[in-house]
């Protein structure tokens, strides 16, 4: 059992790195290629620019179906040979009206590009962690965040628990305070209070424990939401820090990976998690919204992400009490130690 | 993955192989039936319980109006089963008609936060929806339903993510089922108001039979649901 459990963190650590690149950027044998359809010359076409892994081709899918209709996709793969120039050199000869980056690398090689030639298609930014600070750097660009926010996990814990989910706890480093601070607000509008604990300097299980101790039984939280930080969530913080103090806790636990919710860690009650599906239309609701305004961004900011999909540990069901209609709205219920693919 | 990915990645690589199984599932004596249906259960859930029910049929259920569309495209079912605007939209016509309270059309309603608005007044601004449509078609009916002519819509996939439509300020109002309207005020703290839209009634699920050969069988197996089989497809009865 031991042993299984460092395995099983190990992953989740690995899983988590992936995280925050952001997607699981594993190839998967049953990843369709990307093909787009033929390209009809009077209509607008959008270039996108994406890697190849299962959330990025959910995305890329489902948008290319939204818009199908009104434009003409054209795709390039990220990979280690696609340099700014390459990218450069379709774009003249597709002349698209918009670039939809998908994932950090092809932020980076547009960055790259603008850096080279002041005048390019605006651009919209998906599945980039981080994407408000990002797009920050890119000229003409807008987007959709691909961190859910914490009102969203705290609405959705509520659809599915009969528990009161008024007051939660989060472990943050003073890094995150801004964000955390961003969250806090919209979670004030649904009268959910966050209470935060900030970490400064070296975090060790030690002090992830005591903070968590101070949330659960001084601040009587009625769910913990935990970040994805890779320094908050390191294998040695998982297993000495959060674990023992998760498998004492009476409260359920939001986390924002999929893997930290497993049986055999006793971890996550529920992770919130990016639906990449409706992410694909919500960035083809943009795609029609630049398009009515001749592609102009213009002070678009960036969207928060608007679905999430649930994994729920079904062996947490004294600490998550269930609705009756939770089972038929959980888009995973795991109740078994799942294989280590998942993480 | 999920199912319907699987699914529209083996009509992709071998389209011929699951067409030839699909006719072998008809010459068999079970009708293909393609569903959609917009709801906030996912669609393994709805079609697990309607596949019990209905033995006779070999059903799909999707979960986007896209995503039917192009299936039956790839899978040409006997039988389609949508929300009546939608199948219109896809130049389907309607064989049999839900009912709900006495009628083939449900009243739709208008949510927005803090004060009432009137339907007109969402001209110029976004509003939220499910997708039942392409972008366009989806614009026009909205603009029909609300009185607005073209209306700039967001188009979600569930109706609980309309909610963060409301909660993030990207839309002025969102417009759903009545009986849907819950999903949305049960759990939210905001200040949710539901405004009537007046004459805004939205034609429920029906069904399109595309096999001549398939309609008896179609159709009695849809009029034989039990109440829960029903409620899964939004309806009562049939007309």
């Amino acid at each position: 059992m031991r042993s299984f459990q460092h395995a099983a963190i190990g992953f989740v650590a690995v899983g988590l790195v992936s995280c925050s690149k952001p997607a699981v950027e594993v190839e998967s044998a049953q990843v369709p290629k990307f093909v787009d359809r033929p390209i009809q010359k009077e209509r607008a076409a959008v270039l996108v620019l994406t890697p190849y892994n299962e959330s990025a081709h959910a995305l890329w899918s489902t948008m290319r179906d939204e818009v199908a209709d009104d434009m003409d996709v054209v795709t390039m793969e990220v990979t280690d040979a696609l340099s700014a120039e390459s990218v450069q050199i379709r774009i003249e000869s597709i002349r698209p009206k918009c670039v939809v980056l998908i994932g950090n690398r092809a932020v980076r090689t547009f960055r790259e590009l603008q850096a080279n030639h002041p005048v390019t298609p605006p651009a919209v930014v998906a599945m980039s962690s981080f994407a408000k600070q990002l797009t920050g750097d890119l000229r003409n660009a807008t987007g959709v965040a691909y961190e859910v926010p914490a009102v969203t996990s705290f609405v959705t814990l509520r659809q599915l628990s009969q528990r009161r989910v008024e007051k939660v706890g989060v472990l943050y480093r003073p890094a995150f305070a801004t964000f955390v601070g961003a969250q806090a607000e919209l979670a004030e509008m649904e009268q959910v209070q966050m209470v935060g604990r900030a970490l400064e300097g070296d975090i060790g299980p030690r002090r992830i424990r005591l903070a968590l101790r101070e949330l659960l039984q001084k601040e009587n939280v009625d769910a913990l939401w935990v970040l994805n930080d890779n320094a908050l969530l390191d294998p040695e913080n998982i297993r000495d820090g959060w674990i023992p103090e998760a498998r004492k806790s009476e409260v359920p636990i939001i986390v924002g990976v999929s893997s930290l919710v497993n049986p055999r860690l006793s971890f996550g009650s529920i992770a919130v998690v990016p639906d990449h599906e409706a992410l694909g239309v919500q960035i083809a609701n943009l795609l029609f919204e630049l398009s009515d305004e001749d592609w102009a961004v213009e002070d678009r900011g960036i969207e928060l992400p608007l679905s999430v999909e649930t994994v729920v540990d079904m062996t947490q069901t004294r600490v998550m009490q269930l609705t009756d209609d939770a089972p038929g709205l959980i888009d995973r219920q795991v109740s078994s130690s799942p294989s280590p693919l998942y993480f | 993955m999920k199912r319907r990915d699987v699914l529209t990645m083996t009509v992709a690589g071998a389209g011929i192989t699951l067409v030839g199984g699909w006719r072998a599932l008809w010459a068999a004596g079970r009708a293909r039936v393609l569903m959609f249906i917009p709801s906030d259960e996912k669609s393994r859930t709805i079609e697990k319980r309607l596949a019990g029910a209905m033995d006779s049929l070999e059903v799909t259920v999707f979960g986007r109006a896209k995503d039917l569309e192009r299936s039956i495209a790839q899978l040409q079912p006997e039988a389609v089963v949508a929300p009546e605007p939608t199948l219109r939209d896809l130049g389907l016509n309607a064989d049999l008609s839900g009912k709900r309270a006495g009628s083939t059309t449900e009243p739709y309603v208008l949510i927005t936060v803090g004060d009432p608005a009137s339907p007109r007044s969402m001209a110029g601004e976004t509003v939220g929806v499910l997708g039942i449509m392409g972008h366009s078609s989806m614009e026009k009916h909205c603009g029909s339903l609300l009185g607005t002519r073209d209306q700039k819509i967001k188009t979600v996939t569930k109706y609980a993510d309309l909610l963060p439509l409301l909660q993030f300020k990207v839309a002025k109002g969102v417009i759903l089922p009545q009986r849907f309207a819950h999903t949305l005020t049960a759990r939210s703290a905001l200040k949710l108001v539901e405004n009537e839209i007046p004459g805004g009634r939205v034609g429920l699920t029906a069904v399109a039979i595309r096999s001549a050969e398939a309609r008896n069988i179609v159709i009695s197996a849809l009029r034989g649901l039990d109440d829960a089989g029903k409620s899964a497809l939004g309806v009562e009865g049939w007309a």
